[in-house]
């Protein structure tokens, strides 16, 4: 209860701080509008919800928005060869905070600036000088209605170690980079190698064609799919699927988007990271079934995806321990 | 003044000379065949003339104008060399109509529409083929192919015709009628042609003059009789039928007119003989005879005893070999005579020829 | 010449500088042999065995079907084979993803159709078929490469003068004698071009492996290098580009292979004597090749395809009930202002790049089979390189060498960059096609247009490219359909102006939307159809004038 009331009186602050600063801001405002356009790289290929955010953004202050969509390590290296060659195109870069985390190191990027909405931004989550948290993936378990009876359903993440269970788990593969990777990783801090030890045995399928293996757990084909992005829920309304978050929580990912290195609009690249930290954009990927990373957006989300969002989050990859992870999990799961 | 000539043309494949320069000039409105047996060089020889092949030495010039010079690097490519040409397969165009296989040389030149249709229209008159004109090329017999190719080679009124082997996928029946149809329009348009066959009776029937060559190089050069009677060579001689050669010695020589009358003695006879150059006596010769030449019982001015050992009827003639024994040395003739005058098989026969007819080789 | 040095060899260098340098261009690094040293490990040589066996026995398999199913088609009297002719070659043009999701719900282990229907007729729990397995992927890859080399070898059975069989059968041999020592002979030039072209597809092929194979653990070079590029928290590009390389060297060595195979004889089969393509009389035979060809159509068409557009009307591919029954899919793609862009932008590249790539090619297979010019060779292993570098890598290749060209040359970042490389990519089937198509005319008929005045250009028009026509448009339309399907590099040099129809299928792929996608591959279907009726309709038109 006293929670709620904080967190209430956070969500009132943007108008506080906006208002302390409005000259500055306004500026940054009336250059962006000036510039006009701006071009995102990102590598959440295909999101309808990155969609609705930007339309909201152009219809707002006209500023036409290009996004240039490709997977993780093909936006990576375009960037990468692009900046090279002396070809600075993309004003901001979306990605997971693993590639983010290393093409800052690469030095891809340059300072954002002021983003007045980064006060809002919620722990475990922080922005830093060159890239703000943008929405976070949560993982979780997905169970096809039809093969699971309510009273079977794991409610822990150690359930799906039952030997019932055994060649009957379809999963996304732990031994390359993506959500798969993460669930080892955040499985191998709380439980240790044991768990997966178990989890090898029980002889999980693996693919990496996620919405594919989400839909043949849909079918039948196995009663259990993990980890699963909880956001693609929408997707699968009418199917008899259900989500479970375990007592442990989810492990997540976080997204983030950064300014890259001479972009040719940095201001209206500057207002379309404060428009996404805005509660109602936060709000648009909560309803999705993404985590927001600011404060005072879960509780206004829809019934049907509040309680899997307020739910605890377990634990995320870790950068520096990637290679040495993924090699762990070729050791495992052979 | 020439309308094709070739002086010292050659082609060369590494160290093989497919042709060997070779000289020749065709006069206007003449008919030159190129004649040897296959791997001759004849065929590469037209080719060259064609721009299809490049000569690696010597020059080529057609119509006064050089069109390939091996020393200067000159060369015209075949499409302006003015050529008509008609292929050994015919090289009709499969997907086009006979109209337009023989429009073609024309509207490539980008040649009117309506001057177009009067030329084909003429040409396919010409070969007799105007019913045939919508026709689509490949629904067509063989002599009818035959004929397209010709009007299509003509209907540009090119400044040469080259013909490569054109009458050989022909039955023998058409053969004789294409090439005296041929022969006969050739005529009639005084159209210069170069013609290349193995088909000696072919060659002696249609040409002007005729190119013997043999192992890429020009043995004789002259008149189908010329090349016939009176040959350069035992090549040359060899080429055409069966010849028997007799060697003999000569045992006098006088001139006359341009020819020479040779005496000769050896090989179970003596007597006289033609040839075209003087000899020394005892010069040692080669005499061609004819087996046509070569009569039965009268005796004449060469002559020898034998036994027929073979008769093959064919038809209007017949050919006999006649074996020869003088002095432990056995000789075979080859002797065509009338079928009716029947000499059969162990017959003893005399055989005699005129001295004219006997035509006496360096050996 | 240049344009292709500068197609294939240009990008190609830049991988190969990929390959030896410890760092992608633009980096600082150093040279060295860690890429090709890296790829010596137990589990890439069974990746090598896994990929070569694979690619062989489906090409093995799909020659032999598509030569039986081109023979019945062109030259018996089988009936309906003009229609036959189009349905058979349609499951190459439907997008990879869609079959195998198809082919994934159909032969499933657990609840797959088939299985399903099995377990019901014998009363047993067994699994007749299951699709993640070697004879799943097999499969698959048959579906493509059987159209393909169909397509390939279908014009150059027509076009054969059939004396050249008919004699073989006076001389006493049997009908499959004459079929085998004969007319697969005289095909020679085409078919091992096309068993060599479909091998090298195999070797490189993905989405069969990563969809059926990957689940059970059989891994094969692309996965590999797939997941050297993409499944690593630093992408290992030098160890990429390296195994893009051994790769090409070991296709390398099959060309040598075919031209060995192929060299001093002749395979003339098109003359200018007279001939009428005759059909050979099966009698009741006929109905056993009907039979054979409505099997495979049945099996690679009919049920992926089906699937396909029941799906499209259905909320959620696989899931057939009447509430959920529904035009959304429709209404989404012809509402997706995105799709538009792309769809004229695939279609404009498409039409730009097969013409262009169709003339590159027809002058290539020009030089290379009827010149004796001395660089033929090396042209001739130029347009092979771009079909020989697995098309992830080679997108690399394109990636790094347009972006890094000097920005006065608009290329990077505009339509021509993704038309370049498509232009580069087609060059191979081009050549193949066209090549194989020349081999079949004789000289006579070229040089005869020679000497009758029409010079170079109007002969190749008129004479040679109006009678391989057949074979031009063929290779025409597999390159403007390869076009319509290419990602890998599609995705490394689009912008958001030029973003083209593989793009958006990714994309609504990624975003869940498998029956949106299937829309989209049954509009492509739609206009393969539209495509192969016009093209058999003018192929019809010439083959009723001969």
């Amino acid at each position: 209860m006293r929670r709620r009331k904080v967190l209430g009186l956070l969500a009132a602050a943007p108008a506080i701080a906006a208002s302390a600063q409005t000259g500055d801001w306004n500026k940054v405002v009336e250059a962006a509008k000036k510039e006009g356009k701006l071009l995102i790289y990102t590598a959440s290929i295909g999101s309808v919800f990155h969609k609705k955010v930007i339309n909201a953004f152009e219809a707002k202050y006209g500023i036409k928005v290009d996004l240039l969509e490709a997977r993780a390590s093909e936006v990576r290296e375009r960037v990468r060869v692009e900046q090279a060659a002396g070809r600075f195109l993309g004003d901001l870069h979306h990605n997971g905070s693993t590639t983010t985390g290393l093409m800052q190191r690469d030095g891809n990027f340059q300072p954002r600036g002021e983003v007045p909405n980064t006060r809002n931004i919620e722990a475990p989550y922080e922005a830093d000088a060159f890239k703000i948290p943008a929405e976070v993936i949560s993982y979780c378990l997905m169970v096809n209605k039809n093969l699971v009876k309510p009273a079977d359903e794991p409610k822990s993440w150690k359930d799906i170690l039952d030997p019932k269970w055994a060649g009957k788990i379809l999963s996304d593969d732990y031994r390359a980079l993506g959500g798969g990777a993460v669930f080892f990783v955040v499985m191998q801090n709380a439980f240790g190698r044991e768990f997966h030890e178990k989890l090898a045995a029980q002889k999980p399928s693996f693919s990496r064609d996620l919405q594919n293996s989400e839909r043949r757990t849909a079918r039948g084909e196995y009663p259990i799919y993990l980890p699963f992005n909880l956001q693609d829920l929408n997707n699968l309304k009418g199917l008899p699927i259900k989500a479970i978050v375990p007592a442990e929580g989810r492990p997540y990912v976080r997204f983030d988007i950064s300014m890259l290195k001479n972009a040719p609009h940095p201001n209206a690249a500057c207002l379309f990271m404060n428009h996404y930290l805005e509660p109602e954009q936060q709000l648009v990927f909560a309803n999705a079934g993404y985590n927001p990373v600011i404060k005072g957006v879960i509780e206004k989300t829809i019934d049907e995806i509040r309680p899997l969002l307020a739910t605890k989050a377990m634990g995320t990859t870790d950068p520096a321990r990637q290679d040495e992870m993924l090699a762990l999990a070729k050791e495992i799961y052979k | 003044m020439p309308t094709v000539t070739l002086s010292g043309v050659g082609r060369h494949f590494g160290a093989l000379k497919a042709v060997d320069s070779v000289d020749l000039a065709i006069k206007h409105g003449e008919f030159v065949t190129l004649l040897g047996p296959s791997g001759c060089g004849k065929t590469t020889t037209l080719r060259m003339v064609a721009g299809l092949e490049r000569n690696d030495t010597g020059s080529i010039a057609i119509g006064g104008r050089m069109v390939s010079d091996a020393a200067s690097e000159l060369f015209v490519p075949p499409d302006h060399r003015k050529l008509g040409m008609v292929f050994q397969s015919y090289a009709i165009w499969p997907h086009m109509t006979v109209f337009d296989n023989v429009a073609y040389p024309l509207s490539v030149r980008h040649v009117a529409k309506a001057e177009i249709k009067a030329k084909v229209t003429a040409a396919l008159k010409l070969v007799e083929m105007e019913a045939y004109a919508e026709r689509p090329a490949p629904a067509l017999s063989g002599g009818q192919q035959q004929r397209v190719a010709i009007a299509r080679a003509l209907v540009f009124e090119p400044e040469v015709l080259l013909l490569d082997e054109p009458l050989s996928n022909l039955d023998a029946r058409l053969r004789a009628q294409m090439g005296d149809e041929f022969r006969a329009l050739q005529r009639r348009l005084k159209i210069t042609t170069l013609y290349v066959t193995h088909d000696q009776e072919e060659a002696m029937a249609l040409s002007d003059r005729v190119v013997v060559m043999d192992k890429g190089k020009a043995l004789q050069v002259g008149a189908p009789e010329d090349v016939y009677r009176r040959p350069a060579s035992r090549a040359v001689a060899a080429f055409f039928g069966t010849p028997n050669f007799i060697e003999a010695k000569v045992t006098a020589c006088r001139a006359n007119g341009t020819d020479h009358v040779l005496t000769i003695e050896g090989a179970g006879t003596e007597g006289d003989c033609r040839a075209g150059d003087a000899y020394r006596p005892g010069d040692a010769v080669l005499v061609m005879i004819r087996p046509e030449d070569v009569t039965l019982g009268a005796a004449g001015h060469l002559s020898w005893a034998g036994t027929v050992v073979d008769g093959v009827f064919r038809g209007p003639r017949r050919t006999l070999t006649v074996e020869s024994t003088v002095g432990g040395q056995a000789r075979r003739f080859t002797v065509e005579c009338p079928a009716t005058r029947a000499a059969s098989v162990g017959d003893a026969v005399t055989l005699s020829v005129e001295s004219d007819n006997a035509w006496a080789l360096r050996s | 010449m240049l344009v292709l040095a500068f197609l294939t060899v240009y990008p190609m260098a830049m991988l190969l500088y990929g390959s030896l340098h410890s760092t992608p261009p633009g980096m600082a690094g150093e040279y060295n042999f860690d890429g090709y040293a890296s790829l010596a490990t137990a589990e890439n040589l069974q990746a090598l065995i896994n990929t070569a066996a694979l690619s062989l026995v489906k090409t093995v398999l799909s020659l032999a079907l598509a030569i039986l199913l081109a023979w019945i088609v062109a030259r018996t009297d089988t009936p309906g084979r003009g229609v036959l002719e189009i349905l058979i070659t349609l499951p190459f043009f439907i997008p990879p993803i869609l079959t195998a999701t198809a082919w994934a719900m159909l032969g499933n282990a657990q609840v797959g159709t088939i299985n399903l229907a099995w377990r019901w007729l014998t009363g047993t729990d067994g699994t007749l078929v299951d699709v993640y397995s070697y004879g799943g992927i097999v499969w698959h890859m048959m579906q493509y490469s059987t159209p393909f080399i169909f397509l390939f070898v279908v014009d150059a059975f027509r076009a054969m003068d059939p004396s050249l069989e008919e004699s073989s059968r006076m001389s006493g041999a049997t009908r499959w004698q004459t079929f085998w020592r004969i007319t697969f002979g005289l095909m020679l030039p085409v078919t091992t071009s096309a068993f060599i072209l479909s091998f090298i597809r195999g070797m490189e092929s993905f989405e069969s492996a990563v969809f059926f194979g990957t689940p059970v653990g059989i891994k094969v070079l692309t996965t590999q290098i797939f997941d050297m590029i993409t499944q690593r928290a630093q992408p290992d590009y030098q160890g990429a580009t390296a195994m893009g390389f051994a790769t090409m060297a070991l296709m390398f060595l099959l060309l040598v292979l075919q031209s060995r195979l192929l060299r001093g004889r002749s395979f003339t089969t098109v003359t200018g004597k007279a001939y009428a393509p005759s059909v050979t009389r099966l009698g009741g035979l006929r109905w056993v090749t009907f039979s054979i060809c409505v099997l495979f159509f049945a099996l690679a068409v009919a049920l992926p395809v089906g699937q396909l557009i029941l799906s499209s009307f259905f909320q959620f591919f696989g899931f057939y009930q009447l509430d959920m029954l529904t035009f959304e899919h429709y209404r989404s793609v012809w509402e997706n202002r995105e799709f538009w862009t792309a769809f004229g932008n695939t279609l404009l590249l498409g039409f730009l790049g097969a013409t262009a790539t169709m003339i590159l090619g027809g002058i290539v297979a020009y030089i290379t089979t009827r010149t004796a010019w001395h660089g033929r060779r090396l042209i001739d292993i130029l347009a092979w390189l771009p079909w020989m570098m697995p098309g992830m890598v080679l997108g690399i290749g394109f990636l790094w060498g347009f972006a890094t060209l000097p920005h006065e040359i608009p290329i990077y970042g505009t339509l021509w960059a993704l038309l370049l490389a498509y232009v580069a990519l087609g060059t191979p089937v081009a050549v193949r096609v066209t090549s194989g198509a020349y081999a079949q005319i004789a000289r006579d008929i070229e040089e005869c247009s020679r000497v009758h005045g029409a010079n170079w250009w109007q002969t190749m028009g008129r004479i040679l490219v109006a009678l391989a026509w057949p074979a031009f448009a063929v290779g025409w339309v597999l390159i403007f359909f390869g076009i319509m399907r290419e990602l890998s590099a599609s995705i490394l040099l689009y912008v958001p102006d030029t973003t083209v129809l593989s793009v958006v299928m990714l994309k609504l792929w990624n975003s869940g939307k498998p029956e949106t996608v299937s829309v989209i591959g049954l509009v492509m279907l739609a206009m393969v159809l539209l495509f192969r009726w016009v093209q058999l309709r003018f192929i019809k038109r010439r083959i009723s004038t001969l």
